[in-house]
């Protein structure tokens, strides 16, 4: 059971200002596969683009975070596998917990390339690679040195089975990833991201770019997924983090406002900036 | 080409109303003059192109076609002073090929058979049966036509001998080599530098080593070639001579290796491009997969950026096939039908410039013979365009 204890004041209407509060961690009775501590982050121009994030990810359930554009959804997603490590004097501040080994993601000893083996990535528009079918979800394994066929076949139609993919394109494993439709292509990259089983997945506002039929379908496979991955979720759309998440985290200028269970939020957030943004009066 | 030109582009804006009917009369004609001005750039390469192939084939179509008198003269025998012709064995209008004997003489220091110097037909004999006629002296012409046969299946090119030979693959030979020999320097190293380029060096570095690595195809062509003849070759010749092998102070080996680097900047800077132009997206979701750096440049990047790779690796070729200076110092410029780089020859472009220095008449088929040899340089990378059209196709990026 989540809450947050901030309050501060809000002058009603126009956009509310957040002014670095210390934000109290919230606690919750899930079992948990994350714990984002103490968090700040800085991109290469000294921006600091989260401040003190608090925050629980809990084991097997759907995260979604939530936010005005620019509050720092992506930045936060996008630490949970060191993507940022890719552009140089990107700095990371406080911890991430991965459990149970009781491992910080963010820390400088761990190998970027080690954490992204667990911790696997789906981005808002669908990136297949200019590669088969076949070898587009094979890659996490070919990357890792894997050269057994029959274990790769087999890793190959579990992870398109996965991604409800499987009885679209078993005829035609061959053929290019971009001959498939937009929403084929995004579950072909959740495919992707499944075939290394990985911890956690990680979604970047996975429908921001398809369709309504599209995005239904990766919908009911994100709630399908969360049996055997942990994952966190950023979308754009209050309703689908209120149709397919367990826990939201509402987010605003770098900052995490309030953290709950989704129905706790949609229904009755005990901060007023979240109902604000979520009855639609900024954001 | 056309589609370029504006105004196909406005055939589809009828679409409500045209545009450039709404403007005064004076921005109509600014933007007829500007629409002119487009029109004309973008065809302008079109043009060019159709007119250096008219005045290609406007001298190798007579190359083919328009005989040559060739004359014969008398033979000499040794301790004669005059010959008699004792026989016809060709009269005029009948067909020779080369070598056959066309008249016999009688003298009383033996007897003697001319025979044509080249195949074609009889149009004159000065005497008949029973004329003396003295030695090494104008006897008969025979028009000879050059043929696709001696052009294509003749190895040797010498078109300025008294027994010309317009044998194309000595030269081709001289070409494939020296190309061959210059993109297996400047596609492996051109393709390293690229991908390091894009992926490993630090983008204030890459701000300065692109430009520099330019200027290596800004080096005067002239000093590459003396590059090659006076420094490469030495090298290559004391290289491999401790593998026993000697090599002569002309080779293609050289001049192919020093062309090479010349065409480094032509791949590397062309692929790096490419491979930059390659969707952020598409490198991240590599990167997410715990694909390394090699890995990512290797599995993801080159198969993705390979439409523009190809692209490089054309212009280097076509740049390779058409070099002239660097083969014309430092490979000889003796046509010699081999593909082996420690041998001296000349390639297409090298016999060009050669033939072209000396004074070649211009009725001459010596003269048109340049031609003949520029529209297969012109052949071989049209060759190589389409190859990498079709390869372009193939492989084009869908992202
Ligand atoms: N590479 C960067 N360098 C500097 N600042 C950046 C960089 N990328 C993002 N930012 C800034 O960091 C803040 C958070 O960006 P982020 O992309 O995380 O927002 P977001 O919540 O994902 O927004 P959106 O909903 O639009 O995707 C923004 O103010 C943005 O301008
Ligand atoms: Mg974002």
């Amino acid at each position: 059971m989540g809450m947050i204890t901030d309050s501060s004041t809000v002058s009603s209407g126009s956009a509310p200002q957040l002014a670095h509060p210390p934000t109290p961690v919230p606690r919750i009775s899930d079992p948990l596969k994350a714990q984002v501590e103490s968090f700040n982050f800085f991109y290469a121009n000294g921006f600091q683009a989260l401040h003190g994030i608090n925050m629980p990810i809990a084991d097997n359930q759907v995260t979604a975070l939530i936010g005005p554009s620019g509050c720092g959804k992506s930045t936060l997603l996008r630490s949970f596998n060191r993507m940022h490590d890719l552009y140089s004097k990107n700095r990371y501040e406080g911890r991430i917990i991965l459990l149970p080994e009781n491992i910080n993601l963010i820390g400088p000893e761990l190998d970027p390339i080690e954490i992204r083996m667990r911790v696997s990535m789906v981005f808002q528009k669908p990136n297949p690679f200019p590669k088969s079918i076949y070898e587009n979800v094979a890659f996490g394994l070919r990357v890792r040195g894997e050269t057994n066929k029959r274990y790769i076949d087999e890793r190959v139609e579990k992870a398109l089975r996965g991604a409800a993919l499987w009885d679209e394109v078993k005829d035609n494993l061959d053929k290019s990833g971009f001959a498939l439709s937009g929403g084929q292509q995004q579950r072909l990259c959740i495919a992707r991201a499944l075939a290394t089983d990985p911890e956690i997945l990680l979604f970047d506002e996975p429908t921001a770019a398809l369709d309504p039929i599209s995005t239904a379908k990766i919908e009911d496979l994100v709630v399908e997924l969360k049996k055997t991955v942990t994952i966190i979720i950023v979308t754009h759309n209050m309703q689908q983090a209120a149709r397919i998440a367990d826990y939201t985290a509402f987010m605003y200028l770098g900052q995490l406002v309030e953290f709950d269970q989704t129905n706790q939020i949609f229904t009755n957030p005990s901060n007023p900036m979240t109902e604000q943004y979520l009855t639609g009066r900024f954001g | 080409m056309t589609d370029l030109s504006p105004a196909s582009s406005t055939t589809e804006t009828t679409v409500g109303f045209d545009l450039r009917r709404t403007g005064n009369t004076w921005q109509r004609i600014k933007e007829g003059i500007i629409e002119g001005i487009l029109f004309v750039a973008g065809i302008s390469s079109v043009v060019i192109t159709i007119g250096i192939v008219v005045v290609l084939l406007s001298e190798t179509i007579p190359f083919f076609t328009v005989p040559e008198t060739k004359t014969i003269y008398t033979p000499t025998v040794e301790g004669a002073q005059t010959l008699t012709i004792s026989k016809i064995i060709a009269p005029v209008g009948t067909y020779v090929d080369k070598g056959a004997p066309v008249v016999e003489f009688s003298s009383p220091a033996g007897s003697a058979v001319l025979t044509a110097t080249a195949s074609g037909k009889i149009l004159k004999i000065l005497g008949e049966v029973g004329t003396t006629v003295e030695m090494n002296k104008h006897l008969v012409d025979i028009s000879h036509l050059v043929t696709l046969r001696d052009f294509f299946v003749d190895t040797l090119w010498a078109p300025v001998f008294d027994d010309p030979r317009y044998g194309i693959w000595s030269l081709i030979s001289g070409t494939l080599t020296t190309t061959l020999v210059a993109l297996f320097v400047a596609i492996p190293v051109g393709t390293i530098i690229a991908i390091w380029l894009s992926e490993y060096c630090y983008p204030n570095v890459r701000e300065v080593l692109k430009p520099s690595l330019e200027l290596l195809a800004a080096v005067p062509t002239v000093v590459y070639g003396y590059f090659a003849l006076l420094i490469v070759s030495p090298v290559m010749q004391w290289v491999l001579g401790m593998f026993g092998i000697t090599m002569g102070g002309f080779n293609m080996l050289s001049a192919g290796l020093v062309m090479g680097i010349m065409i480094i900047p032509y791949v590397a800077s062309l692929s790096e491009d490419a491979m930059r132009a390659v969707p952020i997206q598409m490198r991240e979701g590599s990167y997410a997969m715990g694909a390394t750096r090699v890995q990512t440049a290797l599995r993801v990047l080159v198969p993705a950026s390979l439409s523009g790779i190809t692209s490089a690796y054309i212009l280097a070729i076509a740049r390779a096939v058409g070099e002239t200076m660097i083969v014309a110092l430092a490979a000889g410029q003796r046509p010699n039908f081999t593909l082996n780089p420690t041998q001296e020859a000349a390639t297409i472009s090298a016999a060009i410039v050669q033939a072209t220095l000396g004074d070649l008449p211009h009725d001459s088929t010596a003269y048109r013979a340049i031609f003949a040899a520029g529209l297969m340089l012109m052949l071989i990378t049209l060759f190589f365009n389409i190859a990498g059209y079709l390869i372009r196709k193939r492989y084009r990026e869908a992202y």
